[in-house]
């Protein structure tokens, strides 16, 4: 088991996740900027680490990526869904590891997989520790679910899968078409590489 | 106003160096009180403590590091959007409430919103207080090395330095992207299609070029033994003291203590 985890973390997964890391802030700040909706797209690195070198060193990818994201932007009340981050990137390398990224109909339908996990792990989240809010637009949606009856916890869960299946879905695409842009042989070179060349 | 498309401003604050003793401590110190004053605020079940503990154990410690306005004016920013949100969901629409304390057309202020928004930004706030009292006043070197030097990974400060030193390189790369795609037409004030459409522009070659480098670093990192399987020497020393110690082991004992007293008092 050891030896396992141990050969998914080379050197050059090292490498990918710090970049990768980068990556998910940089584009998920400028989304954020730029479009103004709830969708973050604060995951495509979590999801190229998780498909080239295994659900551990995605998960990692992800957790690290919103203690860093705290830390740099002075906002530590980003830093307890680094729990959902770890799950995206786990699921993200399991769902690779069954092949969905050779193919854009099933890329889809791992997003939307991983949108309703990520949905279902934030809820409590932001339920307990933040009253159901986060301080954005997608509150409006949890005042929406809990005029119609819904308690808090629900109401949060429903905001979650009315955004996170999409989000999911368009990180999943974007970081589909970034994998076949990159050539095999430098795809060749990250531990689980059989999960994106075709043979 | 035109939407400006690429030029998000980044403001880091990190590490705000001072000549305090808060700044002297230990790493771990500092990041097991920081833990257990978040964890306390947390499990309360009173609802005044969080606030109280803001008030009289943050800020006087964030005076003692010299950082008060600095813990200040970010606890603030971080907070604010919470306080408008939770108080108009949670005070118009908890579900279950009942008490009215005055009604708009159709919409009602309840009594148990408001405490439970009032209950809920006495946590924000120790969360958020504690957090940046920890992240100004240590330096994430010193946090990591003491992490590493407690049996974490050397990978582990490996990627969270490299990271915090490669952000601003890659926005600047970003603007640059973005700069030059303006040049040859890309539309970035526009309606909110084109705008996604731009977005695809940008981030394609922003992502491609990072992974591109991907593949030299891991080759500069191996031709200088990164991943040589001895034990490393660290160029940064860090103090730590008996009493510090001690210190962290009596906050572990008090925290537990709380908990159980909690429990109890269920």
């Amino acid at each position: 088991m050891m030896e396992k985890i141990k050969s998914d973390f080379t050197t050059i997964t090292l490498v990918l996740i710090s970049v990768a890391i980068v990556i998910n802030i940089v584009v998920g700040n400028i989304v954020q900027v730029v479009l103004k909706l709830p969708i973050y797209i604060d995951s495509i690195g979590t999801v190229l680490v998780a498909v080239l070198a295994g659900p551990l060193p995605g998960a990692v990818t992800g957790a690290l990526s919103n203690l860093i994201w705290g830390i740099l932007f002075a906002n530590p009340t980003i830093m307890p869904f680094a729990v959902t981050a770890f799950c995206i990137g786990l699921v993200t390398g399991w769902l690779a590891s069954r092949q969905i990224f050779k193919n854009i109909l099933w890329t889809m339908v791992g997003g939307i997989v991983t949108g309703v996990v990520a949905a279902t792990v934030s809820a409590p989240i932001a339920a307990y520790l933040f009253g159901g809010v986060t301080g954005s637009g997608t509150d409006a949606l949890v005042a929406f679910f809990q005029v119609t009856g819904a308690n808090i916890l629900q109401a949060t869960l429903g905001q979650g899968l009315v955004s996170d299946p999409l989000d999911k879905t368009i990180t999943f695409i974007v970081a589909g078409f970034i994998l076949r842009g990159m050539s095999q042989r430098y795809l060749s070179r990250f531990p689980r590489a059989s999960n994106v060349i075709r043979s | 106003m035109p939407v400006t498309l690429f030029a998000p401003k980044l403001s880091y604050a990190f590490f705000l160096p001072r000549t305090s003793p808060l700044h002297k401590f230990h790493p771990l110190t500092k990041l097991v009180a920081a833990l257990c004053i978040v964890l306390i605020g947390f499990l309360a079940s009173w609802p005044h403590l969080p606030l109280l503990l803001f008030v009289f154990l943050i800020l006087p410690l964030a005076a003692w590091g010299q950082l008060f306005r600095d813990v200040g004016r970010a606890t603030l920013t971080v907070i604010l959007p919470f306080v408008l949100s939770i108080s108009l969901v949670q005070g118009f629409f908890y579900p279950g409430a009942t008490h009215v304390i005055f009604s708009i057309g159709p919409f009602a202020l309840k009594e148990e919103g408001l405490l439970f928004a009032y209950r809920t930004l006495g946590k924000i706030s120790v969360l958020a207080g504690a957090g940046l009292l920890l992240m100004f006043s240590t330096h994430p070197a010193d946090l990591m090395l003491a992490l590493v030097q407690r049996g974490f990974p050397n990978a582990l400060a490996y990627i969270v330095m490299t990271a915090i030193q490669l952000l601003p390189h890659m926005q600047a790369k970003a603007t640059a992207i973005a700069n030059a795609q303006r040049a040859r037409g890309l539309e970035t004030d526009a309606n909110f299609w084109r705008r996604s459409r731009a977005l695809l522009a940008l981030v394609g070659p922003l992502v491609f070029s990072a992974l591109i480098d991907v593949n030299e670093r891991a080759l500069a990192l191996e031709a200088r033994a990164f991943s040589a399987p001895c034990s490393k020497t660290s160029l940064k020393e860090l103090h730590d003291s008996r009493g510090q110690v001690l210190a962290r082991w009596a906050m572990l004992i008090l925290l537990m203590v709380f908990i159980a007293w909690q429990i109890w008092e269920l």
